[in-house]
């Protein structure tokens, strides 16, 4: 048992190293790639949404299992590890990051307010809940994509914040947009809709955010 | 210098981002890009595959996701299955699924996902679309012998493998379903069809020469056993618009009268009945003729033949002229029901009307005399109102009483349509009213409004609801 241990610690610790190696010149990598990364990314973050919906059924809170926690944060996250591997070293630990965060957010009861639309058709609520669960669930996420990428990126906790504002934002739009079609059709479609345009926001900020975190800022850095 | 040296640095190295960007990162980054949304896309296949109920019976997700199947036991199918016609003590649970304004045929998980959920929800019976449009949802020799196409192009393209007909056949048996096939247009036919096209002489017109069915036509008549023409509009508006959903607006009618006609339904109900492992077909309110039509030249030289050579009245609604075209109508039901019970003697024959008087009045379909002769084996009958008061009044006719007595019947509910929702609560009062009137059962329009996205209520609480209704009384 000892030995295995310490065979787990001395390859997580060489993994670490190398992967501190690489950093740096992975991102170097994303120079003149900004535009493409953040196309990619939202794009594909966008298409993963999409795709979640053959797995996962839009509902209220209670109607949400883990299995679909899984499977919706499985595929977001897999659509990100894709764009983000060529210029972070262990991306896979973002997929993994995804998968545990948006699993637990389902096994807790949080709310796994990317496929979730409140009860209430009151709207100045649904902004409020929108703004609040929104905010906790990017931030609760952020944390879990924290971890992953805190060995690589310098500064990478400026993700927590800015992850918890971006999902704040984007998920009180949605639910105020997806209750006012809800309202006018008297179609439960109408929650889709405006959850597929809180993911265009997600996807497109969040992809913002990912190209100024890993942008090499100057030639120093690469040297060190 | 220093400024210049900057100067020129800066230019060379803006020339150089601007040259690597088109040159070379460009076109890398975007193989890259589709490289990886390629992988991305490939994944879900994969992993959708494996989950749906396509590649597999078993999965994550039992009874709430989007692709779910629900369990269903062994035993239980077993129990239920293999008779065409349900247990009677079990009352008849039955769902249309459509084309029309519906995905179900166009997914290719579509009719998998909606047989398992289904089953899980104790429904008995499906009555899945095979004919609109002048066109087949089954490979059919008979109709490709008119419009060189033996199936309707898009299904054909979705289901290149297996035709839905025999997709439903091959899981809803094994879930002990029922499947009766449904011919949703019966005569209605696009008037811009390659079979309008190509017998021009097999459509019937109005006294004016018109071929048109009125686009409004489901809409502007008042509902002949309830005096309450605004209500007949809103009944039917959702039901003229889901027509018009993706429908052709220039709609004529084929003449049940015609030889060639009674030749082609005939032939296509021997197809399905004797190709196919089904418990019977459907015929509904669109296998009639509108009161307005019959004065085709065919029509006309029958009516003069019969009538020492006068003319039909100009009356479109003229007692004895259309107790005529009613009977000519009735005696080729007769006909239908002797071709179903020669070619597949444990099929059933069903008809699926409007309430008795309305049918008459403007369909011309009699089909109190049909159940009277013997000619149907079960009526699903359309009872399509918001207000329960006048459903209720509907289901207490003394026609729909003295037909229960005589052959199944079962009463279609109207679970909505994407343009007019329809609260579950509403279906709720309907079914149980319908069971305190002791019907056969109930039957759902349509499939893709009992729980969907296209529902006041999310899925997941429609579906919850439905399981409990239906669970009540079986």
């Amino acid at each position: 048992m000892g030995l295995v241990g310490e065979w787990i610690a001395q390859k997580w610790s060489a993994e670490r190293r190398s992967i501190e190696r690489r950093a740096i010149r992975q991102r170097t990598a994303l120079k003149g790639e900004e535009l493409t990364l953040w196309v990619g990314w939202s794009g594909l973050t966008w298409l993963a949404f999409l795709s979640s919906l053959l797995f996962v059924e839009v509902g209220e809170r209670a109607d949400l299992t883990v299995g679909e926690g899984l499977s919706g944060g499985g595929l977001i996250g897999l659509a990100q590890y894709l764009m983000r591997r060529p210029y972070m070293p262990g991306a896979y630990r973002w997929l993994v990051a995804s998968l545990v965060s948006w699993g637990a957010l389902a096994f807790f009861h949080i709310g796994i307010v990317g496929w979730m639309a409140p009860t209430t058709l009151n709207l100045a609520l649904r902004g409020g809940f929108g703004l609040l669960q929104g905010g906790y669930v990017g931030v609760g996420v952020g944390v879990g994509q924290w971890l992953a990428m805190r060995r690589q990126v310098s500064g990478a906790w400026r993700w927590i914040p800015l992850s918890g504002a971006i999902w704040a934002v984007a998920i009180a739009f949605g639910w105020l947009v997806g209750g006012g079609l809800r309202i006018i059709s008297d179609l439960f479609v109408g929650e889709v809709i405006g959850l597929a345009l809180a993911w265009g926001m997600i996807a497109s900020f969040s992809g913002l955010g990912i190209v100024l975190l890993l942008r090499v800022k100057d030639e120093s850095e690469i040297e060190n | 210098m220093r400024t210049d040296g900057s100067t020129a640095n800066k230019s060379v190295t803006s020339r150089s981002l601007w040259t690597r960007w088109r040159s070379h990162s460009f076109g890398v980054s975007l193989l890259s890009l589709i490289k990886r949304t390629g992988i991305f896309c490939a994944a879900v296949l994969v992993i959708f595959w494996a989950l749906s109920p396509l590649g597999s019976s078993s999965n994550l997700f039992s009874g709430s996701s989007a692709i779910a199947p629900a369990a269903s036991t062994p035993e239980t199918a077993v129990t239920q299955l293999a008779t065409s016609q349900p247990p009677p003590d079990s009352e008849i649970r039955g769902v249309w699924l459509t084309n029309v304004a519906s995905s179900v045929l166009f997914t290719p998980w579509g009719i998998a996902r909606a047989i398992e959920q289904l089953a899980d929800m104790r429904f008995n019976t499906i009555y899945p679309v095979v004919w609109n449009r002048g066109q087949t949802f089954y490979h059919s020799d008979r109709i490709s012998e008119i419009t060189q196409r033996d199936i309707s192009p898009l299904i054909g393209l979705m289901h290149p493998t297996e035709d839905p007909l025999a997709e439903m056949v091959r899981r809803g048996h094994p879930k002990a379903l029922r499947v009766i096939p449904w011919f949703e247009y019966g005569f209605m036919v696009p008037l811009q069809s390659r079979l309008a096209k190509a017998h021009p002489d097999w459509l019937t017109t109005k006294k004016n020469g018109s071929l048109r069915l009125r686009e409004d036509a489901f809409a502007a008549e008042p509902i002949g056993e309830i005096p309450e023409p605004e209500n007949a509009a809103a009944r039917t508006k959702g039901i003229n618009r889901l027509l018009k959903s993706g429908a052709p607006t220039e709609l004529g009618w084929l003449n049940p009268l015609h030889p060639g006609v009674q030749s082609l339904i005939l032939d296509l109900v021997e197809e399905v009945v004797s190709q196919y492992d089904v418990d019977g077909i459907q015929f509904d309110d669109h296998f009639s003729l509108p009161v307005e039509f019959g004065y085709d030249a065919f029509t006309v030289a029958l009516y003069e033949n019969e009538h020492d050579g006068r003319l039909p009245p100009l009356n479109p609604t003229d007692e004895d002229w259309r107790r005529w075209r009613a009977g000519k109508l009735s005696n080729f039901v007769k006909i239908l029901h002797e071709k179903v019970e020669e070619t597949c003697p444990s099929c059933i024959f069903s008809l699926s009307p409007n309430p008795a008087s309305y049918a008459y009045e403007y369909y011309l379909q009699d089909w109190r005399t049909w159940v009277e002769n013997g000619w149907l084996d079960e009526l699903v009958v359309q009872v399509y109102r918001d207000d329960l008061d006048q459903f209720v009044a509907e289901l207490a006719k003394n026609t729909l009483q003295s037909v229960r007595d005589r052959i199944p019947v079962s009463i279609g509910i109207l679970t909505g349509t994407w343009g007019r929702p329809i609260a579950f609560e509403q279906i709720r009062q309907q079914v149980i009213s319908s069971r305190d009137h002791h019907f056969s059962g109930v039957t759902f329009f349509y499939w893709n409004t009992l729980w969907s996205y296209f529902t006041p209520e999310p899925p997941q609480q429609r579906r919850q609801n439905f399981r409990e209704l239906l669970r009540e009384v079986s």
